[in-house]
């Protein structure tokens, strides 16, 4: 009896625990967006300095808790040969944060292909995306419509957003988060 | 208060979750999938390309539009049953969701263009790349209604002045109807004068959201219905249709 009232309390009252890969090129400024994120969610943070952020080994993590809902991050190093590590963090992810840099748009092609990459693992096609089209506060960067375009997502078969945010201002931040947590316990629509 | 709600939607989710696992267990069970996980099976599945379960439709819809007439709460409405009162411009957001149309799976990829800036040359790109469009305007403000000409215009033109695209036109913030500057006869005839559907919708208070939605799907599926009769490769998607459909029957009983 003990047991089963316990479990109902926890199924109830129990914050829900999510997992959340971050990953994208080197650069493209996902610490920054972790950062930022951490500012927004957590009381009385100290935010590290942008300017002293330099390329992630190994991985950063972050806890936001909103609502009822615990999010982790898992930001990964974005470096050439940090990406094949990404796959091993995968398996316990429960949606990802694939961000983009906005304005170098001679590493599209990069971008697309990665993006590929990371889209043909199957645990990725079944957990929701969302594409972080970083630094579009500059001059010159490309428009998340133009990001979208580049991106191939055929077998994808969750929910997938594509945002424009600015790291570096904290613009959208809010709103890629609430995203999360709204896919991560959205059904499909019934019509 | 607060509480009591979320623990009464918890525990409805709960039993809804309990329900659809008996279900599966007693229907489900005899499908043609293996139980257990088959490397060789696998492997010839993956050999010959389309799996009808991850072949899905995917239709890419646009939201065009002056700024500030609504088109991100419409989506957002639609997609998450959310309403935001505070405005802030859009610079092209895109959304993706599963959804199922009349018992069927498919995915709505939804393109949230920005109504304020012109964008011109990157918008022709990608009006080319949508399948169905939502043309909304506002019913407070002439001027939007006016620009939903233009809109037509640079989508026929995009479209190879291919008509028959699946336009739907939308006047939005229908819960302001005591304030209306554009008459509801005008809309209807420009719908009219389009050959396309009009709806009249709240994004506010979700009225008629779905219907916009709905309509526009049901039209694009015709029309990939259509071609793909023609070119005649859907055999085995029309075989899992009628499998849905069956179980459908069951969940009304139920």
């Amino acid at each position: 009896m003990y047991t089963l009232s316990a479990g109902i309390w926890e199924k109830f009252f129990k914050k829900k625990d999510y997992y959340v890969v971050i990953v994208g090129l080197d650069n493209a400024g996902k610490t920054t967006f972790l950062e930022q994120t951490k500012s927004h969610f957590v009381k009385d943070y100290g935010v590290l300095n942008p300017s002293k952020i330099t390329a992630t080994v190994g991985l950063n993590t972050g806890n936001v808790e909103l609502n009822n809902t615990c999010l982790h991050f898992w930001d990964l190093g974005g470096q050439e040969s940090l990406r094949e590590l990404w796959a091993t963090y995968y398996d316990d992810a429960n949606a990802m944060i694939f961000v983009v840099d906005a304005t170098r748009s001679d590493l599209f092609p990069i971008v697309a292909s990665q993006f590929k990459e990371v889209m043909a693992n199957e645990i990725v096609q079944n957990i929701p995306v969302l594409v972080a089209v970083n630094k579009s506060e500059m001059e010159g960067a490309a428009a998340a419509a133009e990001v979208r375009m580049l991106l191939e997502d055929d077998n994808h078969r969750s929910d997938l957003a594509v945002l424009p945010v600015s790291a570096l201002e904290g613009t959208n931040i809010e709103r890629c988060v609430h995203w999360i947590v709204r896919s991560l316990a959205s059904q499909p629509l019934y019509l | 208060m607060d509480k009591v709600s979320h623990v009464l939607r918890n525990g409805w989710n709960w039993i809804k979750l309990k329900f659809l696992a008996l279900w599966h267990f007693l229907f489900r069970r005899k499908s043609d999938e293996p139980e257990f996980y088959d490397p060789e099976a696998m492997a010839s599945k993956k050999a010959s390309g389309t799996l009808p379960p991850q072949q899905q439709v995917v239709h890419k819809v646009i939201m065009v539009g002056t700024g500030g007439v609504g088109k991100s709460a419409l989506t957002l409405q639609f997609m998450y049953d959310e309403f935001v009162e505070e405005y802030e411009p859009t610079k092209a957001d895109s959304y993706r969701k599963k959804v199922v149309l009349d018992g069927e799976e498919c995915s709505i990829d939804i393109l949230d263009t920005a109504g304020q800036e012109d964008y011109s040359a990157i918008r022709d790109n990608y009006y080319r790349s949508g399948e169905g469009f939502i043309c909304v305007f506002s019913i407070l403000d002439m001027e939007s209604f006016e620009a939903t000409n233009e809109f037509r215009e640079q989508i026929l033109r995009v479209k190879n002045s291919d008509s028959s695209v699946p336009i739907v036109l939308v006047g939005n913030k229908g819960d302001m109807r005591d304030q209306r500057v554009v008459s509801a006869e005008l809309c209807r005839q420009r719908a009219e004068q389009w050959g396309c559907h009009y709806v009249e919708t709240s994004a506010k208070r979700r009225e008629n959201v779905d219907k916009v939605f709905y309509d526009l799907m049901r039209e694009m599926k015709r029309r990939k219905g259509g071609s793909q009769a023609q070119t005649g490769i859907d055999a085995s998607a029309s075989s899992g249709r009628k499998k849905r459909s069956g179980i459908k029957k069951h969940c009304t009983i139920l």
